[in-house]
């Protein structure tokens, strides 16, 4: 029978899950750790933990049973080591799965990774960021700042400090 | 951990209010999402805010981008700025000065980082390297030129025996690279201001081929040969490709250029010099050479 954790999210609602999917997220693992099985994660809410159970669900079956010997090298690699970047999801079903899981709005995107960051669940942030920066890539200043609300804060000085700071960037040899 | 909980979670405890915004997300979060950005967009997105003005200057985000010897090769950098000065340098501002050329071997040598890519490259003058006969001014001579990034070319009037060999020491960080010969067919020169090619002394060069040749100090070997015809422009002759495993260990380089045969002489060449750029970034018109089975 397998272990269940219960997850409360900020809104009162209760997520039982299997342990193993719980586990994705490395902040949960280390409290049970500590014998305690039902976490309230204060911060988050329920349509966001619905999201991030989704994504652990999906990636603990997949790292249970892989598909191939090299997707599960690579999940036993990155779960062993130590190093601060995840390895590149290589199964092609799992990272096509990952892409549809990303076909949200901007505001989803940052309330999924910033409680991803929360609970430390490091495949699901560095998803999150590439995608924004994809998001980001080819696209002019104005056409960012719309698309993602980014004020500019700066005063006319300062940006004209910032053009000469990086116009080493702009230059051609 | 996460700054930006107060727009995840409404005060009625439902998710509402304003949307997340990236305002909202930790600087280290916009730093890693920087990080899969080039350079040359990382620095634009410093433009956005003052947030992404602090998370495009983070080392974390560099960090990345610098080759895995950058501490060696600023060293190389001997600048008349104080050392001191250099050894406080962000990781940002070591990318920028590896992008400025830093000369080797009194000046006959330079390397850059290439600011794309993040790939080194390196030009070699026609002064570093050994030419048979460069010091006969029957054969060769030096002629000052804007067209070279050395300002001097070495300008072959006529041989019989073609020969430009060179060496090279370096700790290249480990990828793949292509070593290009910049070669000009005829003599560049102004009249009436505009540019034109004198072409009196070309001769020799369809009846048998250049040779190339390029070994590495770890066995590696590439060898290729190439007819010269192209009159009027600087090309990039394609020597060969070689392979670094290992960015601490220095590579040594020799390569040479060859047309030997003594039947017949050959001339009107001129020899800019040697450039190794990482493969796959190329440069200028390219003639690809036949390789040697």
């Amino acid at each position: 029978m397998a272990k269940m954790i219960k997850l409360v999210s900020g809104d009162g609602a209760e997520f039982e899950v299997e342990e193993e999917v719980a586990f994705q997220s490395k902040i949960i693992k280390d409290i049970v750790a500590d014998a305690d099985d039902v976490i309230p994660l204060p911060t988050v809410s329920s349509k966001v933990l619905i999201q991030v159970i989704e994504y652990c669900r999906k990636h603990a079956a997949v790292n249970s049973f892989p598909l191939s010997p090299s997707s599960s090298a690579a999940a036993a690699a990155s779960s062993s080591s130590s190093i601060s970047y995840s390895k590149p999801v290589s199964d092609p079903a799992l990272r096509a799965w990952d892409n549809e899981f990303v076909k949200l709005n901007n505001s989803s995107l940052f309330d999924i990774v910033i409680a991803a960051n929360y609970l430390d669940i490091e495949e699901l942030v560095d998803l999150v960021l590439e995608t924004v920066a994809d998001r980001i890539k080819g696209k002019q200043a104005q056409e960012i700042r719309r698309q993602f609300n980014i004020e500019n804060d700066f005063t006319p000085e300062e940006e004209e400090a910032l053009r000469r700071e990086n116009s080493w960037a702009f230059q051609n040899n | 951990m996460g700054v930006g909980v107060s727009s995840v979670m409404g005060p009625d405890g439902e998710a509402g209010g304003l949307p997340t915004g990236l305002g909202d997300l930790p600087e280290n979060c916009v730093a890693a999402v920087l990080a899969y950005l080039e350079p040359l967009e990382i620095c634009r997105a410093a433009r956005l805010s003052r947030t992404f003005r602090g998370a495009s200057s983070s080392d974390s985000v560099w960090e990345t981008k610098l080759p895995r010897n950058y501490r060696h090769l600023l060293a190389l950098a001997t600048d008349e700025e104080n050392p001191y000065k250099k050894s406080r340098l962000c990781k940002k501002e070591i990318y920028a000065r590896l992008c400025r050329p830093v000369p080797l071997d009194g000046g006959t040598k330079e390397f850059w980082l290439e600011r794309t890519s993040g790939g080194i490259c390196m030009s070699i003058s026609s002064r570093a390297l050994l030419i048979t006969g460069i010091d006969d001014r029957r054969y060769w001579s030096y002629l000052t030129t804007e067209e070279s990034g050395f300002h001097s070319v070495a300008y072959l009037h006529q041989t019989w025996w073609f020969e430009v060999d060179g060496e090279v020491d370096f700790c290249f960080p480990a990828g793949s690279y292509s070593l290009f010969f910049r070669l000009h067919l005829g003599r560049a020169t102004k009249r009436l201001g505009r540019r034109i090619c004198i072409t009196e002394h070309i001769h020799g060069w369809d009846i048998k081929p250049v040779r190339f040749q390029l070994s590495t100090s770890d066995g590696q070997l590439a060898q290729s040969k190439c007819y010269l015809d192209k009159i009027g422009s600087w090309i990039l002759y394609h020597a060969g490709d070689f392979v670094v495993e290992n960015s601490d260990v220095p590579t040594n380089l020799k390569f040479s250029m060859k047309q030997i045969d003594c039947t017949h002489t050959k001339g009107g060449l001129c020899v800019d010099s040697v450039f190794i750029y990482p493969k796959g970034f190329r440069q200028g018109k390219i003639f690809a050479a036949d390789l040697m089975t």
